[in-house]
């Protein structure tokens, strides 16, 4: 996906010079090419998340469209007041992208383990974001992110699902997806993890119940288009890379008490609410902290 | 009409102690400490545009210190950006006039400040967009002195220096006080000028009450971005006031407010 984003950029760099690419010394690899062809619209703030912040906004304040490029929570959390007063209050163009999501850098530890990221930022007002799963869901992210005059944070992880492993065609916005259709059971994801709901879906394949919904855009959220999904099946799993505090679980048990849907069961895979001390790779601390396919495959059983 | 820097000065000194008055607010020393800076960058140096705010010739100012609210309020009404009468509305309730500085609606408020250690990096970004689009504006940013606590002026410090924004000048409102105590029994901010010198600035002291200097420092040329020190008195114009910490905080009622509006009214300061 961060390949994805970053070829995009690019292109839409050809034809708009507002386009500011500001990275926080980080991206080897990835934004080189970017680099050599925009010498003016790129800019290495260095080590420095509160300032890349503020000269962003500051470019955002002429009209200019930044993305402040990072990994895990530099661009976040360390910068989160800027973020807050600078880019929100005055409402500046400015994207925020994060690679390296949930356990992307599980190995690198704790520091770089981004879980709490958009339950942190959902709470502030007048931000978008955006929980891409697939490198299609990316673009069409950035594509809406650089588009809309406000504050967007993109959190992109390491893993991603593949569009061909479903029939519905790829997105044309990041309005809910109904991924694979079913009627009484629905796994509901946000970001490279869905590619663990294939997974479980595909352990059942002879069961043509479950269904897969990926959330692209979990703020502003569209309520007349998810609610109708969800009201379509009777037991909902969620399953997420992030702490269950305020994050998709919350959003979706906030719209079944408001929109009264009624459930059999509900699951909610995701981070209990810790540290993760061990490390791994990406599937290893799913597997450790219950977020993975085998996980769902137990909720599912476990229905009567 | 006001004619000159010192005309605007003595409205804005007149108008903070009236507004932190009638708002029972803090911060009026903070505020008497750059009101000749304010001043004489207003009337004497920035390009502005009153009945036009976002006029895209004009040089931006970003109060940083965004607890003096009042001084830049005042000022803006002193130099025609909208009545002066908008000023009674100052920390009152559902007034859109925070007691630190805010831009929505207010003419002439390029930026929103209240949490120290924020509009250096602002500037920052504004100077180097104008310079990488061959723009002539200016951009001037006022920092407090306890404000330079805050790391992530450092940051932007470092930042403007690799840059060689040229086009922005740093004010610093050098009055030696900060919240609870001086600077120096704080966090000594010494040997101050060096400081901003090993980090690649033109750097320029001066009296921060005396409009020539200022105006003198504001027009230095420079290919490195620029930093004005202006030694400072807080609470500046109004003698019990002045160099008092209680002043922060403390806002002039009773004897107080008389004595303080009778005094500025008649010095010449």
């Amino acid at each position: 996906m961060r390949n994805s984003i970053v070829n995009r950029l690019e292109e839409l760099a050809e034809n708009d010079p507002n386009i500011m690419f500001l990275v926080g010394d980080l991206g080897f690899g990835v934004i080189e090419s970017f680099q050599k062809k925009f010498k003016k619209q790129f800019i290495n703030v260095g080590v420095a998340e509160q300032n890349l912040t503020g000269v962003a906004t500051g470019l955002g304040l002429l009209g200019k469209k930044s993305i402040t490029y990072s990994i895990g929570n530099f661009n976040t959390l360390r910068c989160l007041e800027q973020i807050r007063n600078d880019a929100l209050y005055h409402n500046v163009n400015l994207t925020i992208v994060s690679v390296g999501g949930g356990f992307s850098y599980g190995q690198l530890g704790y520091s770089h383990h981004a879980t709490e990221d958009y339950g942190i930022l959902r709470t502030l007002p007048n931000m978008t974001i955006f929980t891409p799963g697939s490198r299609e869901e990316a673009i069409v992210s950035i594509e809406e992110a650089l588009a809309l005059d406000g504050v967007c944070y993109l959190r992109i992880d390491k893993s991603h699902f593949f569009e061909e492993n479903h029939s519905i065609g790829n997105p044309f916005n990041t309005n809910p997806r109904e991924l694979i259709t079913g009627d009484e059971t629905v796994i509901i994801g946000v970001g490279g993890i869905l590619d663990e709901g294939f997974k479980a879906i595909e352990h059942f394949k002879n069961n043509k119940n479950i269904g897969l919904i990926s959330i692209p855009k979990i703020k502003p959220l569209d309520y007349s288009l998810l609610v109708p999904l969800l009201k379509k099946y009777k037991n909902i799993i969620t399953i997420e890379e992030h702490n269950l505090l305020n994050g998709l679980s919350a959003i979706i048990k906030e719209a079944c008490f408001d929109y009264k849907i009624t459930l059999d069961y509900m699951f909610n895979l995701g981070i209990k609410d810790v540290f993760s001390s061990i490390v791994g790779d990406q599937k290893f601390l799913r597997k450790e902290n219950s977020i993975d396919a085998q996980s769902i495959i137990k909720c599912i059983e476990s229905i009567k | 009409m006001l004619k000159n820097s010192k005309e605007l000065a003595k409205f804005v000194r007149k108008n903070v102690i009236q507004m932190t008055h009638d708002g029972n607010s803090s911060h009026v020393g903070s505020c008497l400490s750059i009101v000749d800076i304010l001043s004489v960058t207003y009337f004497d140096y920035l390009n502005t545009f009153p009945n036009d705010p976002s006029h895209k010739d004009r040089d931006w100012f970003i109060l940083s210190k965004g607890h003096a609210g009042a001084a830049i309020y005042a000022t803006l009404a002193g130099m025609n950006f909208f009545d002066k009468e908008f000023l009674k509305k100052h920390y009152q309730n559902g007034s859109i006039m925070s007691g630190h500085v805010s831009h929505k609606f207010i003419p002439g408020v390029e930026f929103s400040t209240g949490s120290l250690g924020h509009g250096l990096s602002v500037a920052c970004g504004i100077a180097h967009g104008h310079k990488l689009d061959f723009n002539n504006n200016k951009v001037v940013c006022l920092l407090s002195d306890g404000e330079c606590d805050e790391g992530s002026n450092w940051e932007a410090i470092l930042y403007a220096n690799h840059f060689q924004l040229s086009n922005l000048t740093v004010i610093v409102d050098y009055n030696k006080l900060q919240s609870l105590d001086s600077t120096d029994n704080t966090i000594t901010l010494e040997p101050f000028a060096d400081k901003w010198r090993s980090f690649g600035w033109n750097v320029s002291e001066c009296d921060g009450h005396n409009h020539t200097e200022l105006k003198a420092a504001l027009n230095i040329q420079s290919d490195k971005p620029k930093v004005i020190i202006a030694h400072t008195i807080k609470g500046y114009g109004v003698s019990f006031m002045e160099n008092q910490v209680l002043w922060h905080y403390r806002s002039p009622q009773g004897q107080e407010y008389n004595d303080a509006i009778k005094e500025v009214e008649n010095n010449e300061k």
